[in-house]
């Protein structure tokens, strides 16, 4: 096997934003306005029990939607089991569960 | 040639200067307060709302001037002071353009502080990209009414860089300048409402909110304004081809470098200690050229007559800074006291 040396054809890692920013974030902040609340602090995070086995953190998955990184948000969302140990943890009282449940809700409704 | 003599010689007519003339001479002293400028209220004349609660500035300076007319205080305007010395009865303070100067049995100097010179840090291209504006220049902005001239009228978003100056090697400032987060916060906040289709960025290392309400008005901007805080600091800033201010920022929250084209960059600058001096008057600094609060208040305040208010030892909040000078008010007058008045 030869040496592999070098970048190879990746895509860059850097995220473009564009303004005004993604609708899907638009939407959900509009259905739960505590979204915006978010310090992603990670608390939610360290108690995910999907986390315990797969990334799921929804501090990042918050920053995704923002800059409208869609598809890695849904992985996120796909995995959570709506356990709530997130609302429970939250110290800005951000209602995760309904999050994620909505993003579901998208999820299946268009078939992604 | 009469001698002025004054119990208490105030340097400096910002809010803490005015404040301790106030207070003295409601206590019976005979105080002069000396300003360089035409106007009294220093920095504060360049601002337009305060933080958190978005006071008008201009208010807070007409209540302490209304305060100082009828306080009795002897105030001279236009007046720089060029150098103070030690006597044996008191200070005398020069000044410029003049030969007669001002004795004081005491001193208080409110001399405040300088605002960080923010084409020191030429990443950010301040004077050079168009678009890259200070937190100054927002105040001007937001007095003049003017953001339609710089930013037209449907504009898409806007930036506030956090420490500017502040917490910074490479520019000797390794302190905190305490009140430019919650400014930037404030600042958000005012852009938006007059830009309420445009998206508020804010770029931070660490957000800094130690007072009581502060917190209160971050939740207020991130909730009802909706204004997006964003770990990590700007560089590489450009001018795109649209004319937008373009740049790099790595998301540290999300370990990932992002492009952003916005319409307007603030930076947020910091505060730095005073530059001009007084040549023979030797003042207790610490290495950031603020008067050290520790050397002043065991060796200087309570031996020498100079006191110290505000600024002068350190960033300060406008409430910080009359509270202090309030407090110094009161070492002043049992200096007066236990020196024979």
């Amino acid at each position: 096997m030869a040496n592999k040396f070098g970048f190879g054809a990746l895509q860059p890692r850097s995220i473009t934003v564009h303004l005004p920013l993604d609708s899907l974030y638009q939407k959900m902040v509009n259905a739960e306005p505590s979204l915006r609340l978010c310090i992603n602090c990670g608390m939610c995070s360290s108690v995910c029990t999907a986390n315990r086995f797969e990334e799921t953190q929804f501090h990042k998955m918050v920053i995704l939607l923002r800059y409208g990184l869609q598809e890695e948000a849904f992985t996120y969302a796909r995995r959570c089991v709506l356990c709530g140990n997130c609302i429970l943890t939250c110290p800005r009282n951000v209602n995760i569960r309904h999050v994620m449940f909505l993003l579901k809700k998208e999820i299946h409704e268009h078939s992604l | 040639m009469t001698d002025q003599w004054y119990d208490v010689v105030v340097i400096g007519g910002g809010v803490g200067g005015m404040q301790v003339a106030i207070a003295l001479a409601d206590r019976g002293h005979r105080v002069a307060l000396v300003e360089a400028h035409a106007d009294l209220g220093g920095k504060l004349l360049g601002y337009a709302k305060l933080f958190p609660s978005f006071e008008n500035a201009e208010q807070v300076v007409d209540e302490l001037k209304n305060q100082l007319d009828s306080s009795g205080v002897a105030v001279f305007t236009n007046t720089k002071a060029r150098d103070i010395t030690e006597n044996t009865k008191g200070y005398d303070v020069m000044i410029e353009n003049a030969d007669t100067p001002f004795h004081g049995r005491t001193i208080v100097l409110a001399y405040g502080f300088d605002i960080f010179d923010p084409t020191l840090k030429e990443e950010y291209g301040y004077n050079i990209i168009r678009g890259v504006y200070s937190s100054v220049d927002f105040e001007k902005m937001m007095k003049e009414k003017s953001f339609s001239k710089y930013f037209g009228e449907k504009p898409q978003g806007f930036g506030f860089v956090h420490c500017v100056g502040s917490r910074d090697e490479k520019v000797k400032n390794n302190y905190c300048s305490k009140v430019c987060c919650i400014t930037a916060i404030k600042q958000a906040m005012e852009i938006k409402e007059h830009y309420p289709s445009a998206d508020v960025f804010c770029f931070y290392m660490d957000l800094r909110l130690h007072e009581l309400f502060f917190e209160k008005l971050y939740k207020q901007a991130q909730k009802e304004y909706g204004i997006h805080f964003i770990r990590g600091k700007v560089s590489e800033v450009a001018n795109s081809q649209q004319g937008k201010v373009a740049f790099k920022v790595e998301d540290t929250l999300l370990s990932r470098p992002l492009r952003i084209e916005l319409d307007g960059l603030f930076l947020m600058v910091g505060i730095e200690a005073y530059k001009g001096k007084f040549p023979s008057l030797k003042l207790p600094l610490n290495e950031f050229d603020f008067v050290d609060p520790g050397i002043e208040t065991l060796a200087t305040q309570g031996e020498r007559g100079i006191f110290f208010v505000g600024t002068t030892k350190g960033p300060r909040s406008i409430k910080e800074t009359l509270q202090d000078a309030t407090y110094v008010s009161m070492q002043v007058h049992n200096y007066l006291l236990n020196h024979g008045k």
